[in-house]
């Protein structure tokens, strides 16, 4: 499973920097044919060029030598290894990825302004079933901390959200 | 010259001098300690209110405001593995480990005496360095730059221990990141994929952020225990990471001087300093396995170097008026504003010569000042990594988000932290090292600068400058040395147990 993973991202890497020589190829320092719509112009090709093709051959080299398993697969040493039943770990995995993923989109659709307390509050009640009085207090913490320092003390401009202008166009527009 | 080096001494006491030094010491504190804001916005913020002051004033405020910055930067990499600045990343890599271990007093104290030592090391450079740097920054043209640029990329991807080969393909991928935007010399776009956000390049803030502090968040909450694990024995306080620092001088001076060193390269800075300052720790290290892993001079070097450059930018913007970084940049505004030249003038004694010295004696005394309330208060701060880890995580989050946001001020940042912090996850799943990854990134945009002047210029005649191919002597040694050091690794494992963890997990 690990080799599979170091295969899988090793390519995934080749495949990155594969795709941005090609982009800088069409019309490169090299190329004396007429411009191609992919290229960047030969000026600007010019560095991708030097630097991406000899970081795409080490990379092929890197596919072709996990694929080959000249090199072992690493594994964690045991001390860094979590000593978790599955259903604890699985628990844990996805509240702190919905938790990553939660505080991205509640910024996105809420603004900081909300999202900073909502994904505290959510994160502690839900995600880690702490008390409600902890959860209330943390959120409170959070909540006003942010407030005072970014928005009150440095007047950081803070985004609105996508959902609250929705809401308050269409308040608005009554 | 000596009385106008003692004069400097005593015009830093003056008031409201001393008031404003202590002033820009605490804004600079709470900016370095939140990740996103860096000393260079803050600069450019607080430059209209130096309209009113008289040079000495303004530079106090300004010069203590950025020396701390550095310094407060640590202490959010090592308690919460969030880089506070771009330019502490480093000190996460082995700052971090040492928290969790239950020694963040000891690994903060050598980050606080070593950023002293290298404070004062790159201040006094400042004032040694003056004569003799101007001939040395004149021989350099673009091509000995750029092949510069390549070598300090060299170093850190070497230090990716038995994975060179990963650490250069890493290197190599930041340096294709870099190149995403408008470029800079035709003005077209490359890899935007028609977004605006991008024509800017994508921010070092969020990448740094995304590829260190996201992955170290989702193994705290997965191991659900404090920051410092739970049967980590509460060994370390700040004192030990002090005497630490003095059992390790050698170590720190060396890389106070390497960051001297590259902060007086144009474009270089912080962000690369601190990481080759790292690459030397590890590759001077007899014990290299114990890197990654909580290793004291993985803490000790890029903590020098960091404070150190601020000496060798400054050598560069006094004597030449040429900003070698953004914030300094942003500082030569404040030479505007004040009405000074910077040039020859700044060192004739019967102009601004006592104003440059003041410049060293405002770096040296703030971080006297800074770390000696830091070591008295900071063990206060380290009880918060043994704090339940659920109770941490939505604030890290927080930081980790608003840091990214706060860079640019726009939420296209926060999604690149999660494009990144997925990246950083599967390369430490996959034992890929990050640090090359971001120095690629920072270095591109200078390289490609630097290799697009020598090309226009010169054609490709350049690579038979001496200069040149002395640099390619260096690198290709440089490269052959870590893939000997890899085999010759790789070999002893084969021979006998597994080492306790090796120098790529970082």
């Amino acid at each position: 499973m690990q080799r599979k993973s170091e295969i899988a991202f090793s390519l995934f890497i080749a495949l990155v920097v594969g795709w941005f020589v090609w982009q800088a190829i069409g019309s490169g320092p090299f190329y004396s044919g007429p411009p191609m719509p992919r290229g960047w112009g030969p000026k600007s090709a010019l560095f991708p060029l030097v630097i991406g093709i000899p970081t795409l051959i080490l990379a092929i080299l890197q596919v072709a030598i996990d694929i080959s398993g000249r090199r072992p697969a690493k594994v964690k040493p045991a001390d860094e290894e979590l000593d978790l039943p599955p259903e604890v770990l699985r628990h844990r995995t996805i509240v702190i990825l919905a938790a990553i993923v939660g505080f991205v989109v509640a910024t996105w659709l809420l603004g900081f302004t909300i999202a900073v307390p909502l994904v505290t509050f959510l994160y502690l009640k839900v995600g880690a079933a702490e008390t409600w009085r902890l959860s209330l207090i943390l959120t409170a913490v959070a909540g006003l901390s942010f407030y005072l320092l970014f928005v009150l003390g440095l007047n950081v401009p803070m985004p609105e959200g996508l959902l609250v202008t929705t809401v308050l166009d269409a308040l608005e527009s009554f | 010259m000596a009385e106008a080096f003692v004069q400097g001494f005593l015009q830093v006491f003056t008031w409201p001098a001393f008031g404003l030094l202590l002033l820009g010491m605490v804004i600079g504190f709470a900016v370095g300690i939140l990740p996103g804001l860096g000393g260079a916005v803050t600069v450019a913020l607080l430059l209209p209110f130096t309209f009113t002051m008289t040079p000495l004033q303004a530079f106090a405020f300004l010069l203590s405001m950025l020396s701390v910055t550095a310094t407060a930067g640590d202490i959010t990499s090592v308690l919460f593995g969030v880089p506070g600045e771009a330019t502490t990343a480093a000190t996460v890599i082995d700052g971090y480990p040492m928290t969790k271990k239950g020694e963040a007093g000891r690994a903060l104290g050598a980050a606080l005496f070593s950023s002293l030592i290298g404070a004062v090391i790159g201040a006094f450079a400042l004032a040694a360095m003056v004569p003799i740097v101007r001939p040395l920054v004149l021989a350099f043209g673009s091509p000995e730059f750029f092949m510069l640029t390549l070598l300090g990329i060299t170093f850190v991807a070497a230090l990716s221990g038995e994975e060179v080969l990963k650490g250069l393909i890493a290197a190599g991928l930041g340096f294709m990141l870099s190149m995403i935007g408008l470029d800079q010399q035709t003005g077209i776009q490359r890899a935007t994929f028609g977004r605006l956000e991008l024509w800017d390049g994508i921010g070092l803030v969020a990448i740094t952020i995304g590829l260190f502090a996201i992955p170290e968040t989702i193994e705290l909450a997965l191991s659900g225990t404090s920051i410092a694990r739970e049967g980590a024995s509460k060994v370390g306080g700040v004192m030990v990471g002090v005497r630490d620092t003095i059992t390790h001088i050698w170590l720190t001076v060396r890389c106070s001087l390497l960051g001297t060193a590259v902060g007086i390269v144009p474009g270089l800075g912080g962000a690369v300093a601190q990481w080759i300052a790292y690459a030397h720790a590890v590759q001077t290290s007899p014990n290299k396995e114990r890197f990654g892993h909580g290793a004291v001079e993985g803490v000790l070097g890029p903590g020098a170097a960091n404070n150190s450059k601020e000496g060798g930018n400054l050598i560069l913007t006094v004597v030449f008026g040429v900003p070698p970084s953004v914030t300094m940049a942003i500082l030569l505004g404040a030479f505007l504003i004040q009405g000074i030249t910077p040039g020859p003038d700044m060192l004739d004694p019967n102009k601004h010569l006592t104003l440059t010295f003041s410049m060293v004696w405002f770096i040296v005394i703030t971080n006297i000042i800074t770390v000696a309330i830091s070591i008295l208060f900071i063990n206060q701060l380290v009880k918060i990594t043994y704090i339940r880890g659920t109770l941490v995580i939505p604030f890290v989050l927080f930081l980790v988000f608003f840091g990214a946001y706060a860079e640019k001020n726009t939420l296209f940042d926060v999604g690149l932290v999660l494009v990144f912090g997925t990246l950083g996850w599967i390369m430490v799943q996959t034992n890929w090292p990050r640090p090359p990854l971001v120095l690629g990134l920072v270095l591109g945009r200078l390289a490609e600068r630097y290799l697009f002047l020598s090309y226009n210029r010169y054609g490709w005649d350049w690579l038979g400058r001496p200069m040149v191919i002395f640099f390619d002597v260096a690198i290709v040694a440089v490269l052959l040395y870590s893939i000997h050091g890899s085999l010759k690794s790789g070999k002893e494992k084969g021979a006998g147990p597994p080492l306790p963890g090796n120098a790529t997990e970082v």
